[in-house]
């Protein structure tokens, strides 16, 4: 318990700005490395270093050459010894990495873990892009031509996004029937904010279900849900006719957008390329009009 | 009594094979001699024999547990996840989980109160159940599950209510230990739940005689001797502190407590003295079996062990159901 | 050698259940307590067998019952209670080694097997005793009360034997055979006190008969001095005749 609570600040100390150069150390054996976490998998494989990969966790369905690696299960449930039988000379993990205890007994058998900081910004994904960068030490062409090419996306945002921010909900899925959605502090937060909108659930920090009358209240005019959850809801015409989607704009001229959960959520590269598909469908909307 | 010896020798079974299987091939031999290199040293000490320990005190508590508040209830569906007392523990253990932080103990304080607050939790329940059933007579087997049904829903609006609450950190503690595994068990963590079980577990085994004579009814078993109000005490107590342990540490799990008692019973009959320790030492095999297959079939992944028992359990508890309308 | 009760007396809220009972049952003896509906043999039985606390004073051997220990308490009496549900399937052998409350089990072994012969169970020791009738189980749990005080009776302390109502379910031929069953155990020192609804089984068996009516012990002494015409049919609202049986040499009470 003792140990568990030290990791508890040490990991907190690691995710923390302050600390960010410490936690993207150069000189890690990175030969074998195993990966929990989607944005980190697609960064490696951006930068052609997937030759070093030697397991993913699920969360890394892209590129769909990643899911042919082996699995060490979800990202927040991996299994220390299932990670050590890979002989792995180092772990990369996103901030929700876990649990704890593992993670302890991952580095206690000698094998680093580092948690790339995550920061919910365009410079943020820079940010994450460097640092896997310099853990995995990659050629600096590639890291030039994969930063050229993200620049390029973020002027894309620049010339589409919308004079009026529009109005926009994140929703992770409707199970149940209820919404769940993207308030303050969360990786949709700031998709949106990137996308030039205005959260309107910024009410509440986390995800979090969200009552049906608030759902109505809040009167976005989009709906942005990842595919799988857009799918499992049964459809965007289900979506629209959700008894607290029908009352808002979104549900009412058919805004709701399907967007792949990982390139929305995941905060790597191709998060950039979401924003500009976003900025993209607001200018088109109520907002162009 | 031969047939314990069995039960002596699966569990040993079980517990050899758990030891030397895993997703990183450890030759025990090499580790026993010394001649094992560092890292499978680490492994063993520190990864896979705690765990392997954790599951079989799980397992043995909760068989142990299943087996005694079957005895007190006389109701042979009285299992500590159906009635609600491992849900109680949750609760317990998800309060303090979130709400912890902010009372602020000392760390030497803060490393128990999880499991103090599980065990907390699974008592009041189980006192709760108790009382209930003493003010409205014994419970037939409808009954007690129905109870049973409510008192987990009111644990699940309370451990709801507390991840609404919860930080993103708390929130992903709680979502994994909801789950139900042995993956986060270290040695700091196991001993001391070790000690609690181990000693809830011995004064659990000298109630057998009691346990036995309650059978004839609360007041044939007094006629007899027994001081029916302090087993009573004694059980639900050791039970719930047995169980709230081993809670604290690999989350809800399935099963187990109603399986196996019923099993000690088929091959060894009801007598407690036989049926506690048959109890415990299936329960810890049965565990150790089940984690052992969790975390080997989809390596280097694992399943929820929760997920295991319960495909074995739950096929088992209709046909014990199915048994229990016809009888 | 006796159960000796002074002034006692239950109530349970206003209602007073058991008034003043000052009597004694003597051991090796045959004790039947008999009366209406309602008039506290129950009640009486509770208290004797400690199962419930009234005020007076009850003495097991001149020790106050309240001062003995349920150990010791189990050692003065059995208990035999109407037959209850037991759930899971213990065998018949199961249910009487639960009453054996010594720790030496070589003489249980003998004990057992003597007392299970006396009963008739020998037959069934390995059955499930769900499995059995209920005039069965019955006389499996008589052997286990007698099993109870087994040690006991070769000792100087006589124990004592409490039935309540123990033939309520049975058919004619094992009322006997439970009663006769007593009446031996009593011969052997026991002591028996058993509530009987049947009147012409009490004077057939009892030594003595305990009279209640309306929460008071009106009357006892053997059967020839309460078995009477007037005195029952008093008792018991209800016109009652006693006549002299001219072949089982005892009185007979019938309505008239």
């Amino acid at each position: 318990m003792n140990r568990a609570l030290a990791v508890v600040v040490v990991v907190w100390c690691l995710s923390s700005a302050q600390a960010a150069a410490q936690s993207c150390p150069d000189d890690l054996d990175a030969r074998r490395v195993a990966v929990a976490g989607g944005s980190i998998t697609e960064i490696i494989y951006a930068l052609g270093m997937q030759s070093q990969l030697v397991a993913v966790d699920r969360t890394s369905n892209y590129p769909e050459a990643a899911t042919r690696l082996p699995s060490i299960g979800y990202v927040r449930a991996v299994s220390a010894e299932g990670l050590l039988s890979l002989d792995p000379t180092l772990v990369l993990g996103e901030h929700d990495t876990g649990p704890l205890e593992v993670v302890a007994q991952v580095r206690n058998a000698g094998v680093p873990v580092v948690v790339i900081p995550e920061v919910h910004t365009v410079d943020g994904i820079f940010a994450k892009v460097d640092c896997v960068a310099t853990i995995m030490g990659a050629p600096s062409a590639a890291v030039t031509a994969l930063k050229a090419s993200m620049q390029d996306q973020v002027q894309q945002i620049q010339s589409v996004i919308a004079d009026t921010k529009p109005r926009v909900a994140v929703l992770l899925s409707l199970a149940d029937g209820v919404p769940t959605g993207g308030g303050t502090a969360t990786s949709a937060d700031g998709v949106l904010a990137m996308a030039g909108a205005e959260n309107v659930l910024a009410g509440f920090e986390g995800w979090k279900p969200i009552s049906l009358e608030a759902m109505a209240a809040s009167d976005p005019q989009y709906i942005v849900m990842p595919d799988r959850g857009l799918v499992a809801a049964g459809g965007r015409n289900a979506v629209r006719a959700h008894p607290s989607i029908a009352l808002t704009q979104a549900g009412q001229a058919d805004r709701i957008i399907g967007i792949d959960g990982m390139s929305l959520l995941g905060f790597g590269p191709r998060t950039l390329g979401a924003a500009v598909e976003l900025a993209r469908a607001f200018k088109a909307g109520p907002a162009g009009q | 009594m031969g047939k314990l010896w069995l039960l002596l020798i699966v569990a040993g079974i079980a517990l050899s094979a758990a030891l030397a299987i895993g997703a990183i091939p450890l030759p025990l031999w090499d580790i026993v001699t010394r001649q094992a290199t560092p890292l499978q040293d680490t492994v063993f000490m520190d990864i896979r024999a705690p765990r392997v320990l954790l599951a079989g005190c799980v397992g043995a508590v909760l068989g142990l547990a299943g087996a005694c508040l079957q005895g007190l209830f006389r109701n042979p569906l009285a299992d500590p996840t159906l009635i609600g007392v491992s849900s109680g523990a949750a609760l317990g253990a998800v309060a303090m989980i979130v709400l912890g932080d902010a009372l602020q103990l000392p760390a030497l304080l803060a490393a128990y109160a999880v499991p103090v607050a599980a065990i907390c939790g699974a008592l009041l329940v189980t006192s709760f159940l108790y009382a209930f059933a003493a003010r409205f007579g014994q419970f037939n087997i409808v009954t007690l599950l129905l109870v049973g049904i409510a008192v987990n829903a009111m644990s699940t609006v309370g451990i709801g209510a507390f991840e609404y609450l919860s930080d993103d950190r708390q929130l992903r503690n709680l979502v994994f230990w909801m789950m139900g595994s042995f993956g986060r068990a270290g040695w700091q963590t196991v001993l001391p739940a070790l000690v609690v079980m181990i000693l809830a577990g011995l004064i659990l085994l000298r109630q057998s005689r009691g346990l036995d004579l309650i059978q004839l009814g609360e007041a044939d078993a007094s006629f007899l001797g027994v001081d029916v109000g302090r087993l009573k005490r004694l059980v639900i107590l050791m039970s719930a502190v047995a169980v709230g342990a081993g809670v604290a540490l690999s989350g809800i799990i399935g099963f187990v407590g109603l399986v196996v008692p019923h099993l000690v019973r088929l091959l060894i009959g009801p007598l407690h003295r036989f049926l506690l320790p048959g109890s415990i030492l299936l329960g810890a095999g049965l565990m150790m079996s089940a984690d052992l297959f969790a975390r080997t079939i989809i390596v280097p992944a694992e399943l929820p062990v929760s997920l295991v028992t319960s495909a074995l359990g739950a096929p088992f508890f209709l046909w014990l159901i199915a048994r229990s309308r016809r009888v | 050698m006796s159960i000796r009760l002074s002034n006692v007396s239950y109530s349970q809220g206003t209602a007073c259940l058991l008034d003043g009972v000052t009597t004694s049952f003597t051991a090796g003896q045959v004790s039947a307590i008999v009366g209406p509906n309602g008039a506290g043999k129950t009640t009486l039985m509770r208290l004797i067998s400690g199962e419930m606390q009234g005020s007076g004073e009850i003495f097991y051997h001149e020790r106050n019952l309240r001062q003995l220990s349920l150990r010791a308490q189990a050692a003065c009496r059995a208990v035999m209670t109407q037959s209850s549900q037991v759930v899971f399937d213990f065998s018949v052998e199961d249910i009487l080694h639960m009453g054996w409350i010594q720790s030496d089990r070589l003489l249980l072994n003998e004990t057992l097997s003597a007392v299970a012969n006396r009963c008739g169970i020998s037959s069934f020791l390995d059955r499930r005793f769900n499995s059995l009738s209920g005039g069965e189980q019955q006389r499996v749990q008589f052997a286990r009360a007698l099993l109870q005080l087994s040690p006991v009776a070769e000792s100087n302390y006589p124990a004592f034997l409490l039935l309540d109502e123990p033939t309520a379910s049975l058919d004619v031929a094992h009322e006997m055979m439970v009663l006769g069953l007593a009446k031996e155990a009593a011969a052997q020192g026991l002591g028996v006190v058993v509530i009987l609804h049947d009147l012409n089984l009490a004077s057939r068996f009892a030594d003595n008969i305990y009279l209640m009516r309306d929460a008071q012990l009106i009357a006892a002494g053997p059967p020839e001095h309460i078995l009477v015409a007037d005195l029952l049919s008093e008792v018991y609202a209800t016109p009652l005749m006693v006549e002299q049986h001219p072949q089982l040499q005892c009185r007979i009470v019938l309505a008239r």
